[in-house]
């Protein structure tokens, strides 16, 4: 049989047999780096089911549920101040006692005032009797007259020094009505009435409240009636408090409920929440920090929010998807359509579109698209 | 007298030239498909395997036999080499089995063959007929003991369950015996003469001679082992050290387009391997006549 | 040409003990005792202790009636396309034996497909038989109806024209060498004697070829067995019924883990491969003898 018979000489085929292994070598080397270069890294994490949990902090004030100002009654000078900020008085307690001299004064100008009516009044007495005896009857109607008027006045000056009395008696001091905490005393000794009240007295039976502006998806999962325990003194002594919601005042009533496929709508509107604190040591005007953090009842498909992209048709993620192809396993990045039940800064519980496990792109070295094949 | 048979050696020339391009197309066609962009592929050939139902109102559909791309592109080679390894990790699996088999099989047979062919011990044409009978059953026939042996040995699953049943494969044997046979008597005489040891001989004066026998049994044995399916179907379920051959077999609808260039990156040693040993390939067919 | 009955010089049994030692070593254990193994599986029944029950298996494998599908069918694809290719491949030796424009070129065009895994042409081949393919749509282009190539018994044809395809340069090769060894002279003698074309044809040609054909014939046969390769490729483990063969037969028990079926599956095989290769042989001593 004669020996060569193809076209190609035997160098030919060396040079392309060698070429042909050199670039399968070279694919093999390289092909890593040639595939980073063309294919975006994701990075992924895995739904996981879960609740979400939905924090808020934030301090506030304490401040007492009743105070009760109390005011000078008579206007009259200050004479002696018995108590100070902060003191603890009982029902009844003598607060602040007035000067009343003047007081005085002008009883007894009103009580020799009235001697000296009723001195008179003997006389107009006398002068009727006189013009009763007399017989003469315009004398005697002119008598009548005096005598009834000077009775009347006499009765009101009776009166004005009956008020004056009871004003005197009650004016010269005022006493605590209830068992309380003195907050505020602006009364001075030896000055007068100002605008402000002498003194004002908290009601230690009512207790302390506090009051925050709780964003709404917190205050949203807040009940009436509810205990919170993370509330603690900030200052000095700082120790755990207790309190119980007493109200939620949602903040803007009629404002449009969110967009549900809006991850801040709900967050934004805050609602005023009142806090009643339980504790007998406090007084009032410390500062507490509040800690509420609330988890949802139900479990969903949780996944990071960084994970959640929005465009024009809706909120998606990427999912990963592996295809077991005839070269091996590729992975690809799918969009996936999903439906936002809650949310909070981290993290955004699904209500549709994902199943816990599914693999979920956080993040990728280069633009997404759906069906993009992407290395992981 | 002169005419006729020219014309007659025209038409049969143009006879052959259409039969041979019959018998190339499937080659051919595996490589220009192998140019095509998959969306073409998948426009042309997508319905193989699918059922029509022609009989409620579809369409008799059928696939467009194409033999020109609309345009040429190597977007299926780079899938195949750049964007998944897979394949080239298999082609490395692939040569990682046959050049130790050819490598071994190639010596060992190459030794085995010279006492048969110039050595003379008792009952050697019977344990030759022996060897003969093995190289000519199907790998079938003893799958069962086969199985059982490399089990026993601990080497299912791994790439010596291949290697090693095929360094000892008879046909290298076979093959050596009969080419080491043409190689008269004279010159390993004369090299006796000289003092030479029978190792000398072997390695001095018979495997010289012989290198044509070599190179066509390496071509022969490295097309055979090249294509083998049965063997890495049942004692490589592995799928990361399975060879090409398998791989291809796998290859499935969705990826049919990936499939043409890894076809034809597939065949590609063997094309070439071929065309440059050639006369050797031919050779070596020739000398597997049993006769000898 | 008689090599397998010379007589060397001198014994060297030591010598050729070494020689033979590594291949006989791996060649035991990868393939004799495994055989051997497999023969005595097959006289026993399944439980651990391996109880004899003589030819009980043999019984029950000739009671399958899967066996004797396998079987029927392997014996009738062999019957069909053994003697096909023999055709083939002497019309295009003897064809190619005549001095053609583009001879060498059309010769590796014919043994190119040897080379070329099956697994790397397969899906041109479902191009073409798919019952969407490009085969039935010339069908009904032509307005006849589909036919369902793979799933009906058109698929042993189908496997047919694979198995030429793919061997049809194996024995193309043998049967040219075998055409080249005939001298020239014969024929020109014939001529001078006024015998004609086919006179020449029968009376030197096929006689002086038919030591090649014997071969051609075995080695045929034995290919042919092997066409496993290709039919797994294209229909798989199970394909339809007309393709079930011998092979599958093994491979399939093999899974199931029915050993005593498969061995002894396996010993009538090779029984029947060595009956048929030691009877050829000795038909063709014969047939020498008498022609000598």
């Amino acid at each position: 049989m004669e020996g060569r018979t193809s076209g190609f000489s035997q160098r030919q085929l060396r040079l392309i047999s060698g070429l042909f292994l050199a670039l399968l070598a070279a694919c093999t080397l390289a092909g890593n780096t040639i595939r980073g270069m063309s294919l975006p890294k994701v990075y992924t994490q895995l739904a996981s089911q879960g609740s979400i949990t939905h924090e808020y902090e934030g301090s506030a004030t304490v401040q007492p549920v009743r105070t009760r100002d109390i005011h000078n009654p008579a206007g009259w000078k200050v004479n002696q101040v018995f108590v100070k900020t902060g003191d603890k008085v009982d029902n009844g307690q003598k607060l602040i006692a007035y000067d009343n001299g003047e007081a005085k004064l002008q009883l007894e100008d009103m009580l020799n005032n009235l001697k000296k009516q009723q001195l008179s009044y003997s006389q107009l007495q006398t002068d009727y009797k006189v013009a009763a005896t007399e017989g003469d009857e315009g004398k005697l109607a002119a008598a009548k007259i005096a005598l009834d008027s000077a009775k009347l006045d006499l009765a009101s000056q009776k009166n004005h020094i009956q008020s004056l009395q009871k004003s005197i008696a009650e004016g010269q001091s005022v006493l605590a009505p209830f068992a309380g905490i003195v907050v505020q005393v602006n009364a001075l000794a030896g000055s007068g009435p100002g605008g402000l009240p002498d003194v004002v007295l908290t009601d230690s039976s009512k207790g302390y409240q506090i009051q925050l502006q709780v964003p709404g998806d917190v205050a949203g999962m807040l009940e009436i009636g509810e205990e919170l325990n993370q509330i603690s003194l900030t200052g000095k002594e700082s120790r755990q408090l207790t309190g119980t919601i007493e109200a939620v005042d949602d903040g803007m009533p009629g404002a449009p409920e969110g967009n549900p496929s809006g991850l801040n709508a709900s967050a934004i509107q805050p609602s005023s929440v009142k806090i009643r604190l339980e504790d007998d040591q406090l007084i009032g005007g410390e500062r507490v920090r509040v800690k509420i953090a609330k988890s949802s009842k139900e479990q969903t498909v949780i996944v990071p929010k960084e994970a959640v992209h929005q465009d024009g048709r809706g909120t998606y993620v990427f999912t990963l998807e592996s295809r077991e192809g005839a070269l091996g396993n590729a992975f690809y990045a799918v969009e996936t359509p999903i439906k936002i039940a809650d949310s909070n800064s981290y993290v955004v519980s699904v209500a549709e579109g994902l199943f816990g496990q599914q693999e979920v792109i956080l993040n990728s070295t280069g633009f997404l698209m759906d069906g993009m094949r992407v290395r992981r | 007298m002169n005419d006729r048979p020219r014309l007659s050696g025209l038409i049969l020339t143009l006879l052959l030239v259409a039969l041979a391009a019959a018998v190339l197309f499937p080659i051919g066609l595996t490589l220009v498909s192998s140019l095509m962009s998959e969306a073409e592929i998948g426009l042309n050939y997508d319905l193989i395997g699918k059922m029509v139902d022609t009989a409620n109102g579809g369409q008799e559909a059928f696939v467009n036999l194409k033999l020109l791309p609309d345009w040429l592109t190597l977007a299926q080679y780079s899938q195949v080499l750049i964007l998944s390894p897979k394949f080239l990790s298999m082609f490395w699996n692939s040569a990682g089995l046959v050049v130790p088999i050819v490598a071994g099989q190639a010596l060992v047979g190459s030794m085995a063959a010279y006492a048969f062919a110039k050595l003379r011990f008792p009952g050697r044409d019977k344990l030759f007929f022996v060897y003969l009978m093995t190289m000519l059953m199907p790998f079938q026939v003893t799958l069962v003991p086969n199985y059982l042996v490399l089990h026993e040995l601990g080497l299912m699953n791994r790439p010596s369950a291949i290697i090693l049943p095929g360094i000892f494969g008879a046909f290298g044997v076979f093959m050596m015996r009969q080419f080491m046979s043409h190689i008269p008597y004279a010159l390993t005489e004369a090299a006796r003469i000289d003092g030479a040891g029978q190792l000398t001989i072997f390695a001095r004066v018979i495997l010289p001679l012989a290198k044509p026998g070599l190179a066509a049994l390496t071509v022969l044995l490295f097309v055979d082992y090249w294509n083998m399916i049965e063997q890495p179907l049942i004692f490589l379920q592995d799928a990361g050290k399975q060879p090409l051959s398998l791989y291809l077999a796998q290859i499935n609808q969705s990826a049919r387009g990936v499939g043409f260039a890894a076809s034809s990156l597939y065949m590609a040693p063997m094309v070439l391997l071929f065309l440059y040993a050639e006369s050797y390939f031919v050779e070596g067919i020739q000398h597997s006549g049993i006769k000898g | 040409m008689n090599s397998l009955h010379f007589r060397p010089p001198r014994g060297d049994g030591v010598a050729a003990a070494l020689f033979l030692l590594p291949s006989l070593i791996g060649f035991s254990v990868f393939y004799l005792i495994p055989f051997l193994l497999g023969l005595y599986e097959s006289f026993t029944d399944g439980s651990l202790g391996g109880e004899f029950v003589g030819i009980g298996n043999y019984a029950d494998l000739l009671h399958s009636a899967s066996f004797r599908k396998a079987a029927g069918n392997t014996v009738i694809f062999t019957a069909i396309s053994v003697p096909l290719l023999i055709a083939m491949s002497l019309a295009l030796a003897i064809v190619l034996n005549r001095p053609l424009f583009l001879r060498s070129w059309l010769r590796t065009s014919f043994i190119l497909p040897l080379v070329v895994p099956v697994a790397s042409v397969v899906t041109v081949w479902q191009i073409f038989f798919d019952w969407n393919g490009t085969l039935n749509a010339w069908l009904h282009g032509m307005g006849h109806n589909r036919i369902d190539w793979m799933q009906s018994n058109w698929s042993m044809s189908i496997v047919v024209v694979m198995y030429i395809w793919k061997n049809v340069g194996y024995d193309m090769i043998l049967l040219l060498a075998g055409l080249q060894s005939i001298p020239k002279d014969y024929y020109e003698t014939a001529s001078l004697e006024g015998a004609g074309r086919w006179h020449r044809f029968r009376h030197i040609t096929l006689v002086y070829l038919t030591p090649t054909l014997f071969f051609v014939l075995l080695i045929s046969i034995i290919h042919s067995f092997k066409v496993f390769r290709e039919t797994y490729l294209l229909a798989g483990d199970y394909p339809y019924d007309r393709l079930y063969m011998l092979q599958h037969y093994m491979n399939n028990m093999f899974f199931e883990l029915d050993v005593q079926k498969l061995t002894a599956a396996a010993t009538l095989m090779v029984a029947c491969i060595v009956v048929l290769t030691s009877g050829l042989l000795r038909a063709e001593r014969r047939f020498r003898e008498n022609t000598e």
